[in-house]
């Protein structure tokens, strides 16, 4: 059961640190850079792994695989990934009198925060394999209405997250590596 | 566009969760995880102009 809850909580948790970035993006108006997007891809790829706990823990095995060994496993392989993106963009602003990149939030800027974050999906991914060693099947065999709106929430912050980066990007392939406007809403605006 | 084509990538790894076929699941989540391996590989080293 503590496995279904922690699943919950970390997918809301995921969901409501993307949509605060939203706020800064939006309301403050700082647009993410390239490395700020990887991050947020990390964290979504991050929250897949609950997600894969959640829906197919109606089996405690697949293929002869453990569903909780293989859903922590997913999350911290993406929170490795998202790690060493977010070191990266620490150590970028680590000079001295470098003001950072983004409003800091508590004294930390979003990267930062996103480190913190990262390093705690992989220790609590390795305590939850340490107390769990086996999912119990959940019954009923239908997920509940809650898990359903926890994955909805999640599916169409991911789908805003895919817009937002058209709208950045525009035309070109990459995000560019000082974005200052909407490229792709520009270009609509030509039209 | 990248970036928006992973983040479709992703959706399509959640939305592949309703099928009972859980290797397709693990499947697209290797593909993103490497699609944003790549596309940090790229960013990582565009000041360093090796052309990754």
């Amino acid at each position: 059961m503590i496995e279904h809850t922690l699943c919950h909580i970390w997918i809301l948790g995921t969901c409501t640190i993307l949509i605060g970035a939203f706020w800064f993006q939006f309301a403050e108006n700082e647009l993410p850079c390239p490395l700020c997007m990887l991050q947020r891809m990390c964290m979504v790829l991050a929250a897949i792994g609950p997600a894969f706990i959640l829906t197919q823990g109606r089996s405690a095995h697949h293929y002869g695989l453990s569903v909780l060994g293989s859903g922590l496993g997913m999350a911290i392989l993406a929170a490795v990934g998202g790690m060493s993106i977010s070191a990266r963009q620490v150590l970028l602003h680590i000079a001295p009198n470098d003001a950072g990149y983004g409003s800091p939030i508590l004294g930390l800027h979003l990267y930062t925060w996103a480190l913190i974050v990262f390093v705690g999906i992989i220790v609590v991914s390795a305590i939850t394999m340490l107390l769990e060693p086996e999912l119990r099947p959940s019954e009923p065999k239908k997920l509940p209405w809650y898990s359903k709106a926890t994955l909805t929430l999640f599916g169409l912050v991911i789908a805003a997250n895919a817009i937002a980066a058209l709208a950045e990007s525009g035309p070109h392939l990459f995000l560019p590596a000082d974005p200052e406007r909407y490229e792709g809403l520009e270009l609509i605006d030509r039209d | 566009m990248i970036a928006s084509s992973i983040f479709v990538l992703l959706l399509c790894t959640l939305l592949s969760m309703r099928l009972e076929k859980r290797r397709v699941t693990t499947t697209l989540f290797l593909l993103s995880l490497v699609a944003i391996t790549a596309l940090f590989a790229h960013h990582a080293s565009d000041s360093l102009q090796i052309g990754l």
